[in-house]
């Protein structure tokens, strides 16, 4: 009803404006054309005021040129002027006469017909009515002026009268230039007098008839029958709307108090229900509240009022929402969102918010509600926390549970079963997806496991290898439990534990087994070869000690027997090294019997012991790029060679049917090099990267421990040196060994030179020969000697007569108290003594820490005369 | 005799008389005039050998038909105004048909005798529009002479009538026959001495010895001749 007022006062206006314009049309016609005559009546008298000027100014034009014919007496070209004169629209006649007034020429009227025409009348009146006549009648009635001027030529200086030219000028043209202008003047006046009514014709039908009968079809509907004006269907819209808008008028009283009665009733309302109502402007303006959100926001409600509710609860809306609600021609609702308030108590709630566009009287409000949440919320963390600790700990423990709803057949699973199957969340899940899983084997298992769970009740706990969406397969304990409801069985509740890391721990484990097993038998072979090893060293040494002595005593008396002693100290020597070989191929010796070597003796050996082993069909290169045949360093020779070999034959193994191996060496200052190149089938990268690895081969089971490279490895580190290899499938591999070349300080002396000295040595071996041969050498070569069978008694002598004694030479492997911590006793008792280790057989981690805490140095056993007598001359100088 | 007719016939020439003397009395008016008399003379002379057809053209149009093959003859020149001096260029008659000047016209009340430049200094000249007069010009270059320039004769006749100038200058038998038709004879004057004098004579196209020849036999006793006489004298 509202809107339909509003329309009716619209029409109204717009009917008033257009019946005011109406009755103000014949006005304006009139006023229209009145001014439209005056103007052109205007226009009139200035073409006769412009015929005038024209008349003078051609008189005076022609006189001048009409001067010279005339006075020539040419009347052919004066009247071939007149004629041409005539061309001119308004010129309609032209006499010219001479000075006697003889006719020369004319041309057109003349003069004469139109003197009688002149009434004498009131020259304006006449020319009124002329315009008259003019806007009236086809035919113009057209008029003359007439005029002459006399004619002068300059004949030495004096102006001679020679004729006269009249001129009849008449104003036709200028009449139907102005009655045509005048007419169309006339006609778009009428036309758009003419086109303004149809419009407005227009108008009234759009704009004022046709609402007035939609208005009537309206009322027609409005309301109750009973209160409608009965109409006849002939009457004029504004009587039927004027005794129609009576009856509304008397039903607008009564729906006025119904309204009062409903915004009571509204108020009531909205005051008591358990959230806030809020209606606000698009600025924010609180328009309208309840008592709730009095309460809420501890502010009475006609202050409420008078606020902006940015002010009061700013983060009811973001930024962006407010951007929105200005713009309410796009949207009509908002949220619902969940908001955060803060009482003036500091308590916090949480409001659900819920906003809705509503049109009031043409303008836009949104009607907020607030819902207090704040419990709901609360739970709703905790549960959300519960979750994620569920999640977490599905996550850890890889156990995620399932649920099979046995009415619907739905199946459900936790994200940690979604995780273990390797498929996404959206994955559409069901009993026949989820057995499809499992790999053949099991999925009979499980489907009878499930079936007899919900057939008999039946928990059940299987462990089942499946293959995941990933193709990945893995290990599963997949236990079920049925759960009652009404002694009938409703759903299957379970879980599926990811246990692959702990099947594959457990094969792992069998394989580690199985090497720790081949290990230990290898270890104990080890243990087995350094036994004996150390106790023919031993036994070497006392061979080759006694051998020295006889040697050395019997050097002056008989030198023919000097050779099989010789002989005797070879073969030892020899048996010494085989020893050796033995104690590194058992892995178990880490000596550092390294001593001043002739390398280039050193490699033709290796070379020659590498021809000798390798198959024929192997092409051995041997290249020494520099000189090294004065080369000595310190090195032990035999681990060196020992390595060499070992790259040899795994060179010569990869080279099946034949092929090159060449071992280059070079030298620098610092530096011997050694390389080691094959034209085998190479290692892949793989087996490039792991060549070092303890126990890793590539030869089948029985034909290779996997600790050749590591023990080459080792060696090379013993000599602080580095080894490098690079290897390409098909092509080939090559090895590179870098040692630091030290010199030995003695080396000058020479080998076989024997250095006497004098002090008191202290020789410590378990073995009775060593002790005895010992004495007799260090004796020999000026020393007074102190023996001890062990390191016990050793510590006991050392504690008494330290003072005296410049040297001990230690044995290592000993009963009672072996050489490592027989030294560690001593050097309690005198941090400055010295000591010689010399030994078989030695574990090289204690060596190396003796080194660290002073050990002097260290001689192989069984040691020779020769070195031993440089190392107690060395060491007693640096006393 | 008919045969001889026929003989006769296919024996007659046309031929043209191109002039430029388009003013009276050679040509006054359609097929009218002095020139047309002469067409009818000649072919009557001829025996009706000729026949004479006068083709009035302007004197450049005259100048460039003998660039043509056709055969005309063109009367009334004189070898000075084809700058023919030498009669080289052209195939002139031998003899003249008629003896012409300039004359000196003045008016009867202010009568001028011409004897020289000097008698008519300081007077007012009516001239015909681009025509050059020998010493009058000279004089009007130096403002001793006004000179009025007219389209034709008879104008500046009444000029001198009216006393607008005081004398003219116009070709002694065109101004006879001017002052005669136009009844002047009272108000004007002729100098007795001429301003010029000149010889009219022919001009023949291409050489044609026969019409040369019939020409000059003609004009040696054209003076005498009493039909050209009559002829002469209606236009005096």
């Amino acid at each position: 009803m509202d809107r339909n007022h509003f329309e009716i006062q619209v029409i109204y206006e717009k009917n008033t404006k257009i019946v005011i314009f109406l009755k103000s049309l014949p006005v304006i016609l009139v006023v229209s054309f009145s001014v439209s005559l005056i103007s052109q009546w205007g226009l009139y008298e200035d073409s006769q005021l412009l015929l005038e000027k024209k008349m003078d100014f051609l008189l005076e034009k022609e006189a001048l040129e009409l001067s010279y014919p005339l006075w020539i007496v040419n009347e052919e070209r004066i009247r071939s002027l007149s004629k041409n004169l005539l061309k001119d629209p308004d010129i309609v006649g032209i006499q010219v006469f001479d000075d006697e007034f003889s006719m020369v020429a004319t041309e057109g009227v003349t003069f004469v017909e139109f003197m009688e025409d002149d009434k004498g009348s009131d020259p304006d009146l006449k020319l009124f009515f002329h315009f008259v006549e003019i806007i009236l009648f086809n035919e113009i009635p057209y008029s003359v002026i007439t005029n002459s001027h006399p004619i002068y030529f300059d004949s030495d200086g004096i102006d001679v009268f020679i004729g006269t030219v009249h001129l009849i000028i008449s104003d036709e043209s200028v009449m139907e230039t102005l009655q045509s202008v005048i007419r169309s003047h006339l006609l778009s006046i009428i036309l758009t007098i003419f086109l303004v009514s149809i419009s407005v014709i227009v108008i009234y039908q759009l704009e004022v008839e046709n609402p007035l009968k939609n208005l009537r079809r309206a009322i027609g509907q409005w309301g109750d029958s009973d209160h409608k004006y009965n109409s006849d269907k002939n009457e004029n819209e504004i009587d039927f709307l004027s005794k129609e808008f009576d009856l509304l008028w008397k039903e607008k009283n009564a729906l006025t108090n119904q309204v009062i009665s409903s915004r009571e009733f509204y108020r009531s309302t909205s005051n008591n229900l358990p959230i806030g109502v809020l209606i606000i402007s698009s600025n924010g303006q609180i328009e309208q509240t309840n008592k709730y959100l009095s309460n809420v926001f501890e502010c009475s409600e006609s202050k409420l009022l008078n606020s902006n509710i940015y002010d009061i609860f700013p983060l009811i809306l973001n930024t962006d929402e407010k951007i929105s609600i200005n713009n309410l021609e796009l949207n009509d609702h908002f949220g619902p969102y969940e908001r955060a308030f803060e009482r003036k108590t500091g308590e916090h709630l949480i409001f659900r918010v819920l906003g809705l566009k509503i049109c009031i009287y043409n303008t836009d409000f949104i009607l907020f509600t607030l819902e207090d949440i704040s419990e709901q919320f609360q739970m709703r963390e905790k549960l959300q926390l519960s979750s994620e600790l569920l999640d977490q700990t599905s996550r850890i423990s890889h156990v995620g549970g399932w649920e099979l709803e046995i009415k619907n057949n739905t199946l459900i699973w936790s994200d940690e079963v979604y995780r273990i199957y390797d498929v996404p969340k959206d994955f559409t899940l069901n009993v026949e997806k989820a057995i499809e899983f499992y790999v053949d084997d099991y999925k009979f298992l499980i489907s009878e496991a499930v079936d007899n769970a919900i057939a008999n009740g039946r928990p059940f706990e299987l462990e089942a290898e499946i293959k995941t969406a990933k193709d990945k397969n893995k290990w599963i304990i997949f236990k079920g439990r049925p759960y009652f409801s009404n002694e009938e069985i409703i759903k299957i509740t379970g879980t599926v534990q990811d246990i692959t890391e702990r099947k594959n721990s457990e094969e792992t484990s069998k394989i580690l087994q199985s090497e720790l097993n081949h290990k230990s038998k290898i270890d104990l072979l080890g243990k087995l070869a350094g036994g004996v090893a150390h106790d023919f060293n031993n036994i070497l040494g006392g061979i080759m000690s006694s051998a020295d002595l006889i040697k050395l005593k019997l050097r002056k008396h008989d030198e023919s027997l000097m050779k099989y002693i010789d002989i005797i100290l070879s073969l030892s020597e020899n048996a010494a090294k085989l020893s050796n070989k033995l104690l590194v191929l058992s892995r178990k010796d880490k000596d550092d019997q390294k001593k001043s070597s002739n390398i280039q003796k050193m490699m033709n050996e290796t070379v020659e012991i590498v021809y000798n082993t390798l198959n024929k069909n192997i092409d051995l290169k041997y290249i020494e790029k520099n000189n090294i045949e004065n080369l000595h360093f310190i090195i032990n020779d035999s681990s060196i060679q020992n390595a060499i070999i070992n790259i040899c034959i795994n060179s010569s193994h990869s080279m099946p049917k034949g092929g090159e191996l060449s071992i280059t060496v070079r030298r620098d200052d610092l530096y011997f090099y050694i390389d080691i190149s094959d034209t085998g089938t190479g290692m892949s990268r793989d087996v490039l990267s792991r060549i070092f690895e303890p126990f890793f081969t590539t030869k089948s089971e029985g034909h290779g421990t996997g600790l050749g490279m590591v023990s080459v490895k080792r060696t090379i580190e013993d000599h602080n040196g580095e080894i490098d290899v690079f290897s390409t499938l098909d092509v080939g591999t090559t090895t590179k060994i870098r040692i630091p070349i030290v010199y030995d300080s003695q080396q000058s002396m020479g080998e076989d030179h024997i250095v006497h000295g004098s002090g008191v040595i202290l020789l410590v071996d378990d073995e009775e020969v060593n002790r005895e041969v010992g004495k007799e050498i260090l004796e020999s070569l000026g020393y007074a000697v102190i023996l001890a069978s062990n390191g016990l008694e050793a510590v006991q002598i050392f504690e008494e007569k330290f003072r005296e004694i410049d040297i001990t030479l230690l044995d290592m492997i000993m009963p009672v108290l072996d050489g490592y911590n027989t030294f560690l006793k001593m050097k309690d008792i005198d941090i400055q003594c010295k000591f010689i280790v010399s030994s078989g057989y030695s574990n090289r981690n204690n060596i190396e820490e003796m080194e660290k805490m002073g050990l002097s140095s260290v001689i192989p056993k069984p040691y020779k005369i020769e070195e031993l007598s440089r190392v107690i001359s060395n060491l007693i100088k640096t006393y | 005799m008919f045969f001889l007719n026929v003989s006769i016939w296919s024996q007659q020439q046309e031929i043209k008389i191109y002039t430029y003397h388009t003013h009276a009395p050679f040509i006054i008016g359609d097929s009218i005039g002095l020139t047309y008399d002469l067409a009818e003379y000649l072919t009557a002379k001829s025996d009706n050998r000729y026949i004479f057809t006068v083709q009035s053209m302007s004197k450049t149009r005259v100048e460039k038909s003998f660039d043509n093959e056709e055969a005309f003859i063109v009367p009334w020149v004189n070898p000075i105004w084809f700058d023919d001096e030498d009669e080289e260029s052209y195939t002139w008659t031998e003899h003249a048909i008629m003896e012409d000047g300039n004359a000196v016209i003045s008016s009867s009340e202010n009568q001028i005798n011409y004897s020289g430049a000097a008698s008519v200094s300081g007077l007012r000249f009516g001239g015909i529009i681009g025509h050059r007069y020998i010493d009058i010009d000279d004089l009007a270059d130096q403002g001793e002479i006004v000179r009025f320039n007219n389209e034709n004769h008879v104008n500046n006749f009444r000029m001198l009538q009216k006393n607008r100038i005081d004398f003219t200058i116009a070709p002694l038998v065109g101004a006879e026959y001017i002052i005669q038709v136009n009844r002047m004879s009272d108000d004007l004057y002729i100098s007795p001495i001429l301003h010029s004098e000149y010889l009219r004579k022919f001009i023949i196209s291409h050489n044609d010895e026969e019409i040369v020849r019939f020409l000059d036999s003609l004009l040696l006793h054209i003076q005498e001749d009493p039909s050209w006489i009559a002829i002469i004298s209606k236009y005096r």
